[in-house]
């Protein structure tokens, strides 16, 4: 030791002749990367250090799992990745050079494009059809700023080969977007966003090139002396090709307020599209809304949110109804999904609605629920299923079984439970709880928080299968395959485990460990 | 680099036009030094924090009394450095280890008190590098080429006049060292079986940290032993 301080005290001189190169400040920041983002074949780690990303996917390579690594470049010191909808493209914003970073990640390869943005964005809402992607202003102060227009839109789109970047000014900063889906109106196809704000909605034109067609501002409250309405949630209906509504719920008021948009050719209008509002009646202090189209037309599902009631709504006719819920305390959550009829070949819509604090679980069923002057339908509208533990999360596989779902539950050793939507019965699984759950069509595969190992459960019979891991787990990912399954240990530097699906065995699997080193001494020298 | 050539071929010169060394008897040499090695590789720079290592070197040597200029020498070099990396998140030990053949060509003035010199040697380098986060080390080692040159003085404390056969000095050298990159390219876990046992069946992936090339201007500091035969 003392010989090394002498050593590197005389060598004064020779580091000056040398010419040494400064070490790479990213190898003073923490070896945690920010992540994972879950795309569709893989976990994605962002290293703003390095200014790059690491791209991990699982597969199979002889029968035996395999991990392979990648890093991409990013932009200069990016700051956030997001997802794609539907897990093929990752987006990088990059603050130091004012840019996004789009990286199309097909299974097996990874292309990045970029566009300049003009404005330092840190916030970015993704499109669910994949078109388009915005970016706006959180409003957070950062150190290195020193002026910025809060109230500025940067709309992206990505359907083409090159990215294009327009930029506007709202006349207020949009605190959430929300893309309504697409629809027709005048023969061209339509995207809206919805820009909500304090008081006021701002309906953004994405494809509009007329500068006065860009924006609608839709005000929530007769005048700036009103008390502050907050939005927060808005819902499309795009079912009627003359007019689309978006129903918007603030935090204040017990109506959904309706805005109505119609092509500006209807009224000789010399605006694209002409707007107006209306007032619906959703019970009392509604706080979730989902649109439900259902046989009998289209319906409005408000969860009333501080006590355990529902309303529906019919949106054509303004008539609305409300139940109320065999719970104990208002409901938090819905998911909507479809379920099979027996003895039927069709699908009927059905709402699972929960809450962090309930052990019972609620099926509604819209369809069987009298709007107004409707002839009722036979059948139980809400019926509950009783947990022996309140859930921390319900989930249930989109793209396969939907009469079924999982409910993963808080405590350490209270177990999940599979629910049965269709005989609205449970099966309760008793041992460790969840902290992470896949779907695999008629199976799921979970790890547990307190314990090395994973779980593959059929979810018609409940029956686990238990596998050992070389250690606790904290994610699970499975390939598009379906054939190789990934698990994210505990640990700074990277700890991974990679598993065939048909035999998850150990002398099958391999732990990769220090995932996040490898490369390391090759990156290249801080241009800075 | 290139003044470091002008300045050893100017010592080389000047000794030549001004030393003079008369034939002697066969002498072993013997010599013990500290060293240090300062890196112009990026990797080493990031690996380190610093761009130096430092270390100890022994050295063995012939002299030949009817060529009293010329030595020959096999040298051993360790050297090495730790430290923690990633906000303190990694812990990296490196070391290397050097095997050298080579020469040395010096001149004698004011009766062997003082001998400016220049050394060549050629011959082995190993290196390990283990890399160690949240308790779990994994190591590798890297073997190359290595080259180094060196020129400096060496300053006898006895006079090459007195009838003692074992003659004391220190010497300083500067030169540098170049050798062949190491690959880490199979990192391999320290603590692991080498195959999966009932108790730890897992396989354990290696991976690949890198190369590293750890190149530089080198010095030493040296106690020198001769004994005359």
């Amino acid at each position: 030791m003392i010989a090394r301080k002498i050593a590197l005290a005389v060598a004064g001189v020779a580091v000056a002749a040398a010419c040494v190169p400064e070490s790479n400040p990213g190898w003073d920041a923490p070896l945690e990367p920010i992540g994972p983002v879950m795309l569709e074949d893989a976990m994605v780690y962002l290293k703003p250090a390095f200014e790059e990303i690491i791209v991990v996917r699982p597969e199979i390579v002889d029968g035996v799992g395999s991990l392979h690594v990648e890093r991409h470049e990013t932009g200069q010191e990016p700051s956030r990745m997001v997802a794609s909808a539907d897990g093929t493209q990752l987006y990088v914003l990059n603050e130091g050079d004012g840019s996004l970073s789009v990286f199309d990640i097909a299974t097996g390869g990874v292309e990045r494009r970029d566009v300049v943005l003009e404005s330092a964005y840190d916030r970015v809402t993704v499109d669910p059809e994949g078109d388009f992607l915005l970016l706006s202003h959180s409003g957070e102060m950062r150190s290195n700023l020193v002026v910025q227009n809060l109230n500025e839109l940067g709309i992206v789109d990505l359907r083409g080969a090159e990215l294009e970047a327009r930029f506007l000014s709202l006349p207020t900063r949009a605190q959430n977007l929300v893309f309504a889906p697409p629809f027709e109106m005048d023969g061209a196809e339509q995207r809206l966003v919805a820009a909500l704000a304090e008081s006021e909605v701002t309906l953004v034109d994405l494809t509009t090139d007329s500068p006065i067609d860009q924006w609608r501002r839709v005000q929530l409250t007769l005048s700036q002396a009103d008390s502050v309405r907050t939005p927060t949630e808005v819902v499309f209906d795009v079912a009627n090709p003359n007019a689309v509504s978006a129903f918007v719920l603030t935090a204040e008021d017990d109506d959904v307020t309706e805005v109505v948009i119609q092509s500006g050719a209807l009224t000789d209008s010399t605006r694209k599209f002409t707007v107006s509002i209306n007032q619906l009646a959703a019970g009392q202090t509604p706080g979730r809304i989902a649109m439900l189209d259902l046989p009998q037309g289209r319906r409005l599902l408000a969860l009333d949110r501080s006590s355990p009631r529902f309303t529906l709504m019919d949106v054509v006719s303004g008539e609305s109804v409300t139940h109320s819920l065999p719970m104990s305390v208002a409901a938090q959550h819905m998911i909507p999904f479809y379920a099979e009829v027996p003895g039927e070949e069709r699908l009927e819509k059905k709402v699972l609605v929960y809450s962090r604090n309930s052990q019972l679980v609620t099926i509604i069923r819209p369809e069987a629920i009298a709007v107004g002057g409707e002839t009722p339908t036979l059948g139980l509208t809400v019926q509950a299923i009783r947990m022996s533990a309140a859930p921390s999360e319900i989930r249930m596989d989109g793209a396969g079984d939907a009469t079924r779902a999982v409910a993963l539950h808080a405590g350490g050793n209270d177990g999940f439970t599979i629910l049965d939507l269709l005989t609205n019965t449970e099966i309760r699984l008793q041992g460790f709880s969840l902290s992470d759950l896949v779907f695999d069509s008629t199976q799921a595969y979970g790890i547990f928080g307190n314990s090395p190992h994973m779980v593959r459960v059929d979810l018609a019979s409940g029956h686990p299968q238990v596998f050992e891991l070389p250690a606790r787990a904290r994610a699970i990912h499975l390939s598009p395959d379906r054939d190789a399954v990934m698990v994210r240990h505990d640990g700074r530097g990277g700890r991974f485990t990679v598993l065939p699906v048909a035999e998850p065995t150990p002398e099958n699997g391999t732990l990769y460990e220090h995932v996040f080193l490898e490369g390391a001494l090759d990156r290249p020298a801080d241009q800075d | 680099m290139k003044k470091l050539q002008i300045i050893v071929a100017m010592a080389l010169l000047a000794a030549g036009t001004f030393g003079a060394t008369t034939a002697s008897a066969d002498q072993l040499v013997l010599e013990g030094q500290i060293l240090g090695v300062v890196s112009q590789d990026q990797g080493f720079s990031d690996l380190s924090g610093e761009a130096g290592s430092g270390g100890v070197g022994l050295i063995a040597g012939y002299r030949l009394g009817a060529v009293p200029e010329v030595s020959v020498l096999v040298s051993y070099h360790l050297d090495g450095m730790s430290g923690q990396r990633f906000g303190n998140q990694v812990g990296v030990d490196w070391a290397r280890h050097r095997l050298l053949l080579g020469g040395e060509y010096g001149l004698d003035f004011l009766d062997g008190r003082l001998r400016p010199l220049a050394r060549l040697g050629v011959g082995y380098s190993g290196q390990k590098l283990a890399m160690r986060v949240d308790g779990v080390e994994y190591q590798d080692r890297g073997h190359g080429f290595a080259v180094q040159a060196q020129g400096g003085a060496e300053v006898g404390l006895t006079s090459a006049q007195s009838t003692s056969p074992l003659s004391v000095g220190a010497n300083f050298l500067m030169g540098y060292l170049w050798q062949t990159p190491a690959s880490f390219g199979a990192m391999s876990s320290t603590s692991a079986p080498e195959e999966p046992t009932e108790e730890d069946p897992w396989s354990r992936a290696t991976y690949d940290a890198g190369s590293l090339s750890a190149s530089g201007v080198t010095w030493n500091l040296g106690v020198t032993l001769r004994y005359r035969l």
